[in-house]
C-alpha cells in the first residue's frame, strides 16, 4: 500500500521502434503490456506526418514531421496505441515507462 | 488545489465503445482477404462478435419460414467455421424470434436460445475436429456457454481447405437472409477460447486475448470505407453499403441500442 511519503516505482524506458503501414493512412497497432504511466511517441520522418490514437481510432493527434508528442497516463492498463501516417512505412519510435 | 500526488493517482479510463457498423438487411456486408487455412484434426477456430439484432421481414417467397445471416464467417457455410443467426417467422411477415446458428462444413446447428431484438450480444462461436467425423461445436452467449456438442458426420473433421475472405453480414447461399443490425467489434482466433477467456474478452473488450489472433475489426478503428484489422496482420475488411454509426448509449453486453 503506497502512502504520499513512499516513491512511485517507475520501470525504465522502453522503446518500440516501427514503420507505419504500407498503405498511407492506414493504421498500425501497438500494444503494450502492462500499466503505462507516461508514453512518448516520435515520428521520425522528416517529410511527413503521422498521427497517433489512444483510443482505437475515435480521435487522432497530429504529430508533425520529426516531431514528439507526449502523453502522461498516470497508470493506462494494457492500451493499444495506434499510428498512421501521411507517408508509406514511415518510421517512429514509442517510448514509455510502466507503473510498478 | 491539485497535488502532484492527485497527479500521480491518475488513471487513464479505457476508451468507450460508442460505434458501431450499421448492416440494412438488404445489401450490406464487410469482406475482407486473409489467407486461413481450416480443418483436420489439429485445426481449431473461434469466431466472436458484439453484435446487436435489428427485426426484418422474413420474405413471401420464404414459405419455409426462415433464413440464415452470417455474422461473422469464412468465405461460405462450406468451410471450416461460420457464426450466424437464424430469423423465423412467418413468409410475408416480420420475423418473430432469431436464434444463434453454427455452421462447419455444411453442417448447421441452431442453437436453441432466443436472442432479444436490439440488445447488445457477445457471441463466440468455436470449432475443433476431434478424429475425421467428428468435431466439437461451442457456443457462448454473453460469457455463459449454451451449447457445446460432438458432431459427427463422415468426413466432416478431415475436410480442409484455405479460406481467402472472411466476411461479416451476408446471406449463405441455402436459404440466406442478409443481416440487419449492428455489429461493434468481431475476431477472429486459430484457437477455441477457454470459458475464462470469453469472459476476459467480453468484460475487457479492448484488451482481448492476443494469443493466436487473427483479425480484429472495431467499428472505432473504421473511415468511410474501410474497417482496419487491428490484430497487427492487416486484414482490412472492405465496406460495402455498411454505415458506421455512433451510438448515444455506449455498449454494452445485455444493454439496449
Amino acid at each position: 500500500m503506497s502512502s504520499l511519503l513512499s516513491p512511485l516505482e517507475l520501470s525504465p524506458p522502453y522503446v518500440y521502434e516501427g514503420t507505419t503501414s504500407s498503405t498511407a493512412g492506414s493504421p498500425t497497432p501497438v500494444s503494450i503490456k502492462g500499466n503505462v504511466f507516461e508514453l512518448v511517441v516520435w515520428n521520425r520522418s522528416a517529410d511527413y506526418d503521422m498521427y497517433v490514437s489512444l483510443d482505437l481510432g475515435s480521435t487522432w493527434v497530429r504529430v508533425p514531421a520529426d516531431s514528439i508528442a507526449t502523453f502522461f497516463l498516470g497508470s493506462f492498463p494494457d492500451p493499444l496505441i495506434l499510428v498512421k501516417s501521411d507517408g508509406a512505412s514511415q518510421p517512429f519510435s514509442v517510448m514509455y515507462r510502466l507503473r510498478l | 488545489m491539485l497535488t502532484l500526488q492527485d497527479l500521480l493517482r491518475t488513471r487513464t479510463a479505457q476508451p468507450q465503445l460508442n460505434k458501431a457498423m450499421y448492416f440494412n438487411g438488404i445489401n450490406s456486408y464487410v469482406e475482407g482477404s486473409f489467407s486461413f487455412s481450416w480443418g483436420g484434426v489439429g485445426y481449431e477456430a473461434s469466431f466472436e462478435a458484439l453484435v446487436a439484432i435489428e427485426p426484418r421481414d422474413i420474405p413471401s417467397t420464404y414459405t419455409w419460414g426462415y433464413g440464415h445471416s452470417g455474422v461473422n464467417t469464412l468465405y461460405d457455410h462450406w468451410q471450416g467455421g461460420w457464426l450466424g443467426i437464424v430469423y423465423s417467422g412467418s413468409a410475408g411477415s416480420m420475423a418473430t424470434s432469431v436464434k444463434p446458428v453454427l455452421y462447419y462444413w455444411n453442417y448447421p446447428v441452431w442453437v436453441d436460445v432466443s436472442l432479444a431484438f436490439r440488445t447488445w450480444h457477445h457471441m463466440v462461436g468455436a470449432f475443433k475436429p476431434l478424429d475425421k467425423d467428428v468435431v466439437r461445436f461451442e457456443l457462448y452467449l454473453n460469457g455463459s456457454r449454451v451449447y457445446a456438442s460432438n458432431i459427427t458426420r463422415s468426413g466432416i473433421g478431415s475436410a480442409t481447405g484455405v479460406s481467402s475472405v472472411f466476411r461479416f453480414g451476408l446471406d449463405n447461399a441455402w436459404r440466406g437472409l442478409r443481416f440487419k443490425g449492428y455489429i461493434a467489434v468481431a475476431r477472429i482466433y486459430r484457437k477455441v477460447l477457454s470459458g475464462s477467456e470469453v469472459i476476459h474478452n467480453m468484460r475487457f473488450i479492448n484488451n482481448p486475448v492476443r494469443d493466436r489472433l487473427v483479425l480484429w475489426i472495431d467499428a472505432r478503428a473504421c473511415d468511410a470505407s474501410k474497417c482496419y484489422d487491428l490484430s497487427g496482420n492487416n486484414y482490412h475488411g472492405n465496406l460495402y453499403n455498411i454505415s458506421i454509426i455512433s451510438l448515444s448509449n455506449p455498449i454494452g453486453v445485455g444493454g439496449s441500442l
